[in-house]
């Protein structure tokens, strides 16, 4: 099991981890302090040259996907009918208006999560967890913590083998995987039995591993990987600082000669995101019509 | 935290075999084609077997997995999933995992507390939404003229009441049968699920 981690070489992969955990901080920061639907789109914009400066653009549009789907229910359903909007704005058939203030709430509300979003992808695509878990050790997080965030990568694994192997052993028990529901819910304890007393007989055994190894030893460890902040790290946690500033500046002095929200832009996002949302489900049913017509692949 | 000191090693592998039983539980009930999740299954066990605060530190951190795994919007119902896990450790701890009925009680309550929370996170996060398919009911039912939070209330309450009554049901159940030797607290679990004295000698896991 691996974390969405993409090993490439890039400007972003070399820095720091901590600096990364700050940059995602930063983001959520803003995305906060920019609650104005044109500037987190502007924002939104702006992170895009960091993810094609990482090399990650393809998977970064394929992880992006579902939470386009968040902003479509969330724009559609709210912008109609959340009680806040006072103002139409315009009329789709069947009478539903799309109103100006609750369509202000949902793009905020979506644009945040798509601008989160980015810059979690952003993280997790540039950063090896083995780096997050170093950083976050010398950051003074228990050694332990970071202990779990590692071994969990390479636990799910091998208890994901072991519930294979216990389902097919129960069915080769004529365990009837296609009865009523109530049996099939009875079902579920010959099923999670064996493999909660597998998942203790496996921890007691790393346990044991653990211990042979010194784990509950106090003093210093050191890691395999080692983490640097280097003057590439100074440059970008300056250049955030320098944006954070900037941000709150806006905040306090520019917002009331600045009107960047228009009824023109609140449309044409929701068009947006409509448009590529029906792109996705095009591509959706033309796989699934390849697929049944005897795997074009 | 006295358990922490004489079993650091064994609860810094329990944790993650813990959120490793909340993942694969999913796969397990996807093959028997249940209409159910079951993902505080090691959670809940973790709570029962290593106390409240080691249960919470496990839905927490497959919260954090599932956001590096799969997408960050899993983050925020992390905080549901401590809710459960200290819920079901006040049940354990007051005596309610003696009885069947009790258990189921005390599952459908943590699922009522558990849906309202889930709730007020996705509403003032998401909008309402939470990323599952129930989210065409909870659009459904806003278009039918529900209010934002009845709807997605309305929506989540009965898959997730179904859900957490299994869970302590399941663990309640496997606890019953569980061999003694692996637990580091038996006695106290033995007590508390109401097999006190009981001789159990005649019980074998018959899976």
């Amino acid at each position: 099991m691996n974390s969405l981690y993409m090993p490439k070489d890039s400007l972003i992969h070399s820095l720091d981890p901590r600096t990364k955990m700050l940059f995602v901080v930063f983001v959520v920061a803003s995305s906060f302090i920019l609650n104005d639907p044109a500037l987190q789109l502007v924002f939104l914009v702006a992170l895009f040259p960091l993810v094609v400066l990482a090399k990650v653009v393809k998977p970064y549009l394929i992880s992006i996907q579902f939470l386009l789907l968040f902003a479509v229910l969330i724009m559609t359903v709210h912008g109609i009918y959340n009680p806040i909007g006072v103002t139409p704005v315009f009329e789709i058939f069947g009478g539903l208006t799309f109103k100006y203030e609750s369509m202000v709430y949902a793009s905020v509300m979506s644009f945040r999560i798509l601008v989160i979003g980015t810059a979690a992808v952003l993280f997790v695509m540039t950063t090896h967890p083995s780096d997050m878990a170093s950083a976050l050790v010398k950051w003074k997080v228990p050694h332990s913590f970071a202990f779990i965030l590692l071994s969990t990568f390479q636990i799910i694994p091998i208890i994901a083998r072991e519930a294979k192997i216990v389902m097919e052993a129960q069915q080769a028990r004529c365990l009837d995987v296609k009865g009523s529901l109530i049996q099939r819910v009875k079902n579920l304890v010959p099923m999670f039995a064996p493999l909660f007393i597998i998942t203790f007989m496996k921890v007691h055994q790393l346990s044991y591993v653990l211990e042979c190894r010194a784990f509950s030893r106090k003093g210093e460890k050191t890691s395999l990987r080692e983490t640097k902040i280097g003057s590439l790290d100074y440059t970008f946690l300056l250049g955030m600082l320098g944006f954070l500033a900037f941000e709150i500046y806006l905040k306090l002095f520019m917002m009331g000669s600045l009107q960047l929200t228009t009824d023109a832009l609140l449309t044409y996002s929701l068009f947006g995101t409509w448009i590529v949302f029906g792109f996705m489900i095009i591509k959706f049913v033309v796989k699934q019509f390849q697929g049944k017509i005897g795997g074009a692949n | 935290m006295n358990m922490m000191k004489k079993n650091s090693s064994f609860i810094v592998a329990m944790i993650p075999a813990g959120i490793a039983l909340n993942w694969v539980a999913n796969s397990i009930v996807e093959m028997l084609k249940l209409p159910l999740f079951l993902n505080n299954i090691g959670t809940v066990l973790n709570a029962i077997v290593l106390g409240p605060l080691w249960g919470g530190a496990t839905a927490l951190m497959t919260n954090v997995i599932l956001a590096l795994i799969v997408r960050w919007t899993y983050i925020p119902f992390a905080l549901v999933g401590i809710l459960v896990a200290f819920l079901s450790y006040f049940f354990y701890k007051k005596g309610w995992f003696k009885k069947g009925w009790k258990v189921v009680v005390s599952g459908a309550f943590t699922g009522i507390v558990a849906s309202a929370l889930a709730t007020v996170v996705s509403v003032y996060v998401f909008g309402g939404f939470s990323g599952h398919t129930v989210d065409v009911l909870t659009a459904g039912l806003i278009a039918s003229g529900q209010q934002i939070f009845n709807a997605a209330f309305i929506a989540n309450i009965p898959g997730t009441v179904a859900d957490k009554v299994l869970t302590f049901w399941i663990v309640w159940m496997i606890l019953k049968i569980f061999p003694v030797r692996f637990l580091p607290n038996a006695k106290d679990i033995r007590e508390k699920i109401g097999m006190g004295k009981k001789n159990n000698s005649g019980k074998k896991i018959s899976a």
